[in-house]
């Protein structure tokens, strides 16, 4: 399947209501600008998984248009959105391994699956991944048999696998070992400055994470995300 | 009267409406591999292989239990009531019709539907529950091509092959158990056999397990990934995926029986 790259993401005037629920956007109008580490933030119910789940296609708007590159995505089909999709990463709060592959495998499914690289790439590329998070000793135990923070360093180290150019995470530091964070943070930064990942969206309100990763906070309002000024640099 | 004839159309028409579906549900997954094309099949067949290693291999002692005894009661009764009327040489043709053309195909379906139409459907459930699925389609892993079809494909070829294994253990075991306790000769039995066997009881017998291996893990997984999200909604799941494919299975095979018997294929 061809990747098509992405250079501009945009909401447009989108609204979004959960079946027999109160509605959770009422036009929401954003444009996400490239390079920004986006915090989503917000009380319970302010619809921050929801609008994950729309960037994703999982969810798909009640009206409104949803663009990539200027293509109302929420319009196309399986096929056609997929080509946008092998270049998004993501990790869901909780869950998201396939439990009956090990950790390894479920790697290896993304890259067979998509025939990204040789046989033999694909593992040396794995395995330097899995090394990242000091996972290297239980890559081939399935989901079940390791710690819940191995888990989910796991599902997040995923989100890279096909170094992606929109990268989504839902409460990445929940669960997540001390230890691991600021790996997420250097990856993200390499990631950025080396494998073209353009667009960093967090639903978090890690103050720890937010500083690392000098992001800003958007408030997610039925109508718009209210944004906050950049954090600056401590350096 | 009107409350009757109103609950009996809606009845039919959420029948109808569910038998739709799942015939696109089934549609969508086959259409899903074939638009993939033969590149990276890898993944899908080796899901294939472990469906038919669940669904097949780990079935053969309880089919081979399950055929010996069936096998053995209609033989050693098929003879003790043939040899009262003296006509012993039509044992063949009613064990082809009951072994291979209506037990076989029915009880290995049930067993199939016992062991692995539960098995698949709470494994989707659970997949669901866990949001693998999402995890799958937020890769671009359609679910319908990665875990639908491989469990529709991997079904059908273990149930063709675990009815073929139950014919042969009912029909061969099954003299060799009944003889311990009656007196029948094997070159007899096998030459009543063999006379009584025709080309068609092959096909019938593929027919109706091929198409009830579709019919049990389409609804099984079907209704596996129906679960919404929710624990308590996998139990339900596989209950519904049970029940239906029982009725479904009886239903077609009864059909098939009589579509035959009406063309004179008795």
């Amino acid at each position: 399947m061809k990747r098509l790259s992405i250079s501009h993401i945009s909401l447009d005037n989108i609204c979004f209501t959960y079946e027999e629920a109160a509605p959770v956007f009422t036009g929401l109008c954003h444009t996400f600008i490239p390079q920004d580490v986006l915090f989503l933030q917000g009380p319970r119910g302010s619809g921050k998984n929801t609008l994950l789940r729309l960037l994703l296609g999982l969810e798909t708007p009640t009206s409104g248009r949803y663009l990539i590159n200027g293509v109302v995505v929420n319009e196309l089909g399986h096929d056609e959105f997929a080509s946008y999709r092998l270049n998004f990463g993501y990790a869901p709060d909780v869950g998201g391994l396939i439990n009956n592959h090990t950790l390894y495998e479920n790697f290896k499914l993304l890259l067979d699956y998509h025939d990204v690289g040789d046989p033999k790439g694909r593992f040396d590329y794995i395995s330097s991944l899995f090394e990242r998070f000091d996972l290297g000793g239980i890559k081939h135990l399935r989901p079940a048999f390791v710690s819940s923070t191995a888990r989910k360093a796991a599902a997040v180290l995923r989100a890279f696998a096909l170094r992606p150019e929109v990268l989504i995470l839902d409460n990445p530091g929940q669960g997540m070992s001390v230890e691991h964070i600021p790996v997420l943070v250097e990856l993200i930064h390499e990631h950025r400055a080396h494998h073209g990942l353009k667009y960093v969206i967090i639903s978090s309100d890690d103050v720890g994470l937010l500083g690392l990763l000098r992001g800003r906070i958007a408030r997610v309002m039925p109508q718009e995300l209210q944004m906050a000024p950049p954090l600056r640099s401590t350096g | 009267m009107l409350e009757a004839i109103d609950s009996l159309g809606k009845n039919a028409l959420d029948y109808y409406r569910s038998f739709k579906d799942l015939f696109v549900f089934v549609y969508l997954s086959f259409r899903e591999v074939i638009r993939r094309g033969p590149r990276n099949l890898q993944p899908i067949l080796f899901t294939i292989v472990s469906q038919i290693y669940f669904t097949g291999h780990q079935a053969l002692p309880l089919i081979t239990f399950l055929a010996l005894a069936s096998g053995s009661i209609i033989v050693l009764q098929s003879t003790a009531q043939l040899s009262l009327l003296g006509s012993q040489e039509m044992m063949g043709n009613i064990l082809v019709v009951t072994i291979i053309r209506e037990l076989g195909p029915l009880l290995t379906a049930f067993t199939v539907i016992a062991r692995s139409g539960t098995a698949v459907s709470t494994e989707l459930g659970s997949m669901q529950v866990n949001r693998e699925v999402e995890a799958l389609r937020t890769m671009s892993i359609e679910p319908l091509g990665f875990v639908v079809f491989p469990r529709i494909v991997g079904g059908v070829i273990s149930l063709v092959g675990l009815a073929f294994y139950f014919n042969c253990i009912a029909l061969v075991g099954g003299f060799f158990v009944s003889n311990l306790v009656s007196e029948l000769s094997f070159s007899f039995y096998i030459e009543v056999l063999a006379q009584a066997i025709t080309p068609e009881d092959f096909m019938l017998n593929v027919i109706k397990n091929g198409a009830s291996g579709l019919i049990i893990f389409s609804i099984a997984t079907y209704q596996g990934l129906k679960v919404k999200g929710a624990p308590h909604e996998v139990p339900i799941a596989t209950t519904r995926a049970v029940v239906n494919s029982i009725m479904a299975v009886v239903a077609f095979n009864l059909t098939v029986s009589v579509y035959f018997f009406t063309r004179g294929f008795a």
